[in-house]
């Protein structure tokens, strides 16, 4: 110090003196501890208490186990009772806890006043005038709008519309995602609408008519973990995808072969392959009786129109073909129309795939959509249902939603309903697979279950016929009924019921007869024209585009565009070309505006939008003028730009070939090396062996397996309190995932190939990152991690800067979660604030609550018995995790499969983190 | 530069002093009337031979000790020293169903991982870290729990220095 009267001495006194200034200031912490009145007798703080539930985000009603601390649901994993979620969750599932900590929920019931606006009202008065209009409304003046409630909720709906004296028809059944396709497709086979069920485990080869089954359709969490189930095996056992469509999704990327028809086109691909099968040229082999009449119902249908129709070629239905017969079960997916989801449940009864990975019978029916009653309406009830055009002229319209939608826009009343995780349930959604929920939590707000609103409602007219007692009452006691007629009803009675969660007794296939007479209409429907350019929505795991969505599922960035916080076009690049608009342009497209991202793996000619986005009911219906605006402003996070030449995503076969580059050299011992070996003195380059006395924890990552559908990202923003950094720090390529999904588009001439690499702090064993850093925040511990303490950390992100594998990420500015979302914060991990590296740890914490355990019940760990986040969660499991000092763990057989490698190994880093490469021919 | 050493040790104070001036009394249990009296541990734990994990019942199990609920007050206090003003209020709270608030003595951090659990698995006695509270008559910090203070232990007794045993 060149001046005199500071030292250096003197310097850091005065800044230990502000730091004890800082650090005993009051707002950091609550100053008052207040005990409950009554200890609750289950409760211990600081230790997490877990709940079941069912999770109702989706038609797909996948079991949740909750985790609890000091009252408040922090995590949400899978039921591993329930054969639906397996024990797992999607992206979706794992951000319902910001639908229950959303900061725009209604904090108690709504009244609209005279100047138009909601304002609070007591519940009292609330009812008093809802019960009012009901008393004055015209018999069948009332109408039930609602989702589809396979349990006690749609019981007592239907119960209380029908003392109203309502028809059925005046309840009105949707579902979201819809399922009617698959439902019409059954009615008109087999005579039964129902929704069929799909068992990929047994398959040998899917083919997917732009069904997304691992992102959003039908049951994602169940199809993706059959289908991974045949994923990483040698290429003869390995389940093969085809996928049918314009676009490669997250699940498309994935596929063996890719037949890139027009939008719509699918249908005609569907027609061919039919053709294809019964074509005695073909010569395929057991096919069903029906194959004859097949045949003769498929005379008038012209081949060569067809394909020109879909435009593809005919050789690569043929190859289609006869990779779901040669692969036998095969199953064929897909329900974009009824008419195309009937085509392929007749593909599956002639290749023999139902009873094996088409499975009928699975459907309870209990409260399937129904055509909605039009007109009359005189009190309109909306339960987690969009109203409908004409229900604006409704004179009351009442919304039991939570949060606002487009019904609590419209509504005169709002009653807000509990979260799922707040109030019991009853779901059945398959057949013999009964999920229950009870409440994790208090309600966080003056909410009331709306199946209860129903209930007092009914008291409060003097209507006859209403069940006695309330949800709960009714729940538990349909739910032990419904558990003993299942056979599945524990020994501890409803008490195990409940602590399971579900009640499971599988309902067998059951073979209905197909109806030949209806085969003619169904094998002659009518494709429509194909249009230029075509318009194509396409579903998405997560909600970048959808205003509504949880902040996680806007943030994380979709798995092919890289886009978050925002809406957007795919062209492809030859469209894009011939427009003159570059990736990241703002296009005019109709009356709407949207900024481009132009992808490889898209059909020329068609112009692609999110199916969430806002902009796109403007778009439907009418031609598509597109033009070029000028620069635009696309929030997305770089896939793997950095990355690209640095072969991160060789193929299985890349990597044996190396393997058997090296094993020709003599030097080499190590997996996937490709380079000169360090001389054997020097084994480790320059810095010693770490030595790892107890544990060495490490991470497998089967590239076959993952299909880019981010719910390991979202498990790691909700477990390590990973902040949302929002679509400002998004626009500079900027979000705070530990976790991210690399993509990589890998463009050979007509074909493109896409591939997912889950990337994360590889935990090296010579990690570049710990000798940069200057005050010892970063070191590698005894077991291998390589851990960060985040009060050390001064924020010099010299370490961010040597890390080859860009895990590490800097707080820019202090963390903000919105209240109540800051009830969601997981206590045992820290918030890091401004100025502060932070990265992936493995879970530090969930390590550290396993060994506590383990050693207050004085035993050794059980391999499996610590499962990060992201692996808990990953629907295909494909991550695993384990000890690599425990000679018994599951991760030392996994890592010794051929395709094993390491990611930049030349750098001769040691990460912890082995990927096992892709397989197939894409 | 005397002017500048003085102006950031001023500073400095005053930070210090306005972060003290908001801070509660610790060691005091403020009845929902607002009314408030300092813990009497001496009293309690000395005088009448309470055991800590009577009110502390977490301590042995979890890594957070807790404090006494109502209920566990009323237990002794619904006959004991009801002559007492404090502890009317005490009854009065009770009766009422509204909790007692306690200020807390002790804090770590939020960036500190801390489990009485294992603490007390492997011996260590409460009074090594809270001092003598079984004879404090108004509670005190006589121990400041600055990391320093938890290495030398750790030392001592071979346990685990690796930092995120106690970084979270």
């Amino acid at each position: 110090m060149s001046e005199p009267g500071i030292g250096r001495r003197f310097f850091l006194r005065v800044l230990g003196a502000t730091g004890v200034a800082a650090g005993c200031s009051p707002a950091h912490a609550p100053e008052k501890l207040i005990p409950l009145l009554v200890p609750a007798e289950n409760m211990v703080p600081g230790k997490a208490l877990f709940y079941r539930s069912a999770c109702r985000e989706c038609s797909a009603g996948c079991g949740v186990t909750a985790r609890a601390r000091e009252g408040r649901v922090v995590k949400l994993e899978g039921n591993p009772e329930e054969p639906i979620s397996g024990g797992a969750l999607c992206a979706r599932g794992q951000a319902a806890l910001q639908q229950l900590y959303a900061p725009d929920r209604f904090r108690g019931p709504m009244l609209r006043g005279p100047d138009g606006k909601l304002a609070p009202v007591k519940w009292d008065v609330a009812l008093a005038k809802l019960a009012d209009a009901l008393k004055a409304a015209a018999p069948g003046g009332v109408r039930l709008r609602t989702r589809s409630e396979p349990g006690s909720a749609g019981a007592i709906q239907r119960a209380f519309m029908a003392s109203l004296g309502a028809a059925p028809e005046h309840r009105m059944v949707t579902e979201a995602p819809d399922r009617s396709a698959l439902r019409e497709a059954c009615a008109m086979l087999y005579g039964r609408a129902e929704v069929p069920g799909y068992d990929l485990s047994a398959a040998r080869s899917v083919a997917a008519f732009g069904a997304d089954f691992a992102e959003t359709w039908l049951s994602p969490v169940e199809l993706a973990r059959g289908f991974a189930s045949g994923r990483g095996q040698p290429e003869a056992q390995r389940t093969t995808l085809a996928w049918v469509g314009p676009r490669l999704g997250a699940t498309g990327a994935r596929a063996d072969q890719w037949i890139a028809c027009r939008p719509g086109g699918e249908l005609d691909v569907a027609l061919l392959l039919l053709r294809w099968m019964v074509d005695p040229g073909s010569r395929v082999a057991d096919l069903s009786p029906q194959a004859a009449a097949v045949r003769a119902a498929l005379a008038g249908f012209d081949p060569e129109a067809g394909a020109r129709r879909a435009g593809i070629s005919r050789d690569q239905v043929a190859a289609l073909g006869s990779a779901v017969v040669s692969r036998r079960p095969s199953a064929l997916l897909g329900s974009g129309t009824a008419e195309l989801a009937a085509l392929l449940l007749l593909a599956n009864q002639l290749l023999g795939n139902l009873g094996r990975t088409v499975l009928l019978g699975q459907d309870p029916l209990l409260d399937p959509p129904a055509a909605p009653a039009r007109g009359g309406a005189q009190v309109l009830l909306l339960h987690h249902a969009e109203p409908a055009a004409d229900d604006t002229r409704v004179p009351l319209i009442v919304s039991f939603s939570s949060r606002p939608d487009p019904g609590t826009a419209l509504a005169h009343i709002v009653l807000p309903d509990h979260h799922w995780l707040e109030s019991f349930g009853d779901i059945e959604i398959r057949k013999g697979v009964l999920a229950l929920a009870q409440p994790a939590m208090t309600p966080l707000f003056d909410t009331r279950s709306s199946s209860d609103v129903l209930l007092q409602l009914g008291k409060r007219l003097g209507l006859k016929g209403l069940p006695p007692g309330n949800l709960e009452s009714i729940s538990r006691k349909r739910a032990v009924t419904r558990a003993g007629e299942l056979g599945a009803l524990p020994a501890q009675g409803e008490r195990g019921l409940f602590m399971r969660g579900a009640a499971v007794a599988p309902a067998k296939h059951e073979a209905l007869p197909l109806l030949e007479s209806a085969l003619p209409s169904v094998l002659s429907p009518k494709p429509a024209a194909p249009a230029d350019p075509a318009l194509f929505a396409f579903p998405t795991a997560l909600g970048a585009a959808d205003p509504r969505a949880p902040s996680w599922l806007r943030e994380v960035p979709d798995a092919i565009s890289g886009v978050c916080w925002s809406s957007w076009v795919e062209l492809s690049p030859a469209d894009a070309a011939r427009l003159g608009a570059r990736d990241g342009d703002l296009l005019a497209i109709g009356d709407a505006q949207l900024p481009l991202s132009v992808y490889a793996a898209l059909r020329d000619g068609v112009v692609a939008v999110p199916a969430d986005a806002p902009e796109l009911p403007a778009l439907r219906g009418k031609p598509l003028s597109i033009r070029r605006i000028g620069p635009g402003r696309l929030p997305r996070i770089p896939g793997a730009k950095n990355d690209e030449g640095r072969d991160l995503l060789p193929t299985g076969a890349a990597v044996a070939a190396r393997e058997e580059h090296h094993h020709g050299h003599e030097h080499g011992h190590d997996k996937g090396i490709g380079y000169e070996q360090p001389p054997e003195e020097h084994p480790y380059g320059m810095r010693p062996p770490p030595s790892h006395p107890f544990h060495r924890w490490a991470m497998t990552i089967d590239l076959d397996r993952c299909t880019g559908c981010q719910a390991c990202v979202v498990a790691c923003y909700a477990e390590n309190n990973v902040p949302v950094n929002g679509p400002e720090a998004a626009l500079q390529g900027r979000n705070q995932a530990w976790l991210r999904i690399q993509r990589s588009i890998d463009v050979a001439g007509a074909d493109v190939k896409v591939a997912f690499l889950p990337s994360l702090c590889q935990q090296c064993d010579r990690a570049p990152c710990e000798p940069v850093c200057p005050v010892y925040a970063t070191y590698h511990t005894s077991e291998g991690l390589n851990a960060m303490v985040y009060n050390r950390c001064i924020g010099t992100r010299y370490c961010s800067n040597n890390c080859p594998y860009d895990a590490r990420v800097f707080n820019w500015r202090d963390p903000v979660f919105e209240a109540p979302l800051d009830l969601q914060l997981n206590p045992d991990v820290t918030v890091r604030s401004k100025g502060v590296m932070e990265k992936c740890t493995f879970c530090v914490q969930r390590i550290r609550s396993a060994e506590n355990e383990a050693k207050s019940e004085r035993r050794n760990l059980i391999d499996g018995e610590v499962v990060p986040a992201c692996a808990q969660t990953c629907p295909s499991r494909a991550i695993t995790f384990g000890d690599l000092e425990d000679p018994a763990a599951r991760i030392n057989r996994v890592r010794q499969d051929p395709r094993a490698y390491r990611l930049l190994e030349e750098l001769d880093t040691g990460p912890a983190v082995t990927y096992l490469a892709r397989g197939g021919p894409r | 530069m005397n002017l500048i050493r003085a102006t950031a040790l001023a500073l400095a104070l005053a930070a210090c002093a306005r972060a003290q001036a908001g801070e509660p009394d610790a060691g005091v249990v403020i009845a929902p009337d607002g009314t408030y009296t300092k813990f009497n541990h001496k009293v309690h734990v000395t005088d009448n031979l309470i055991g800590c994990s009577t009110c502390h019942p977490y301590a042995r199990h979890s890594a957070v000790a807790g404090v006494a609920s109502l209920a566990t007050c009323m237990g002794c206090h619904k006959f004991a020293g009801k002559e007492k003003a404090t502890i009317q209020a005490i009854q009065a709270a009770a009766e009422a169903g509204r909790p007692l608030e306690f200020t807390r003595v002790f804090r770590e951090p939020d960036h500190v991982y801390f489990s009485h659990e294992r603490h007390l698995a492997r011996g260590v006695k409460c009074a090594e870290c809270h001092g003598d509270v079984a004879h404090m008559a108004q509670d005190m910090r006589v121990k400041d729990m600055h990391m320093g203070f938890c290495v030398e232990c750790h030392t001592l007794r071979q346990a685990s220095v690796d930092c995120i045993t106690c970084h979270k």
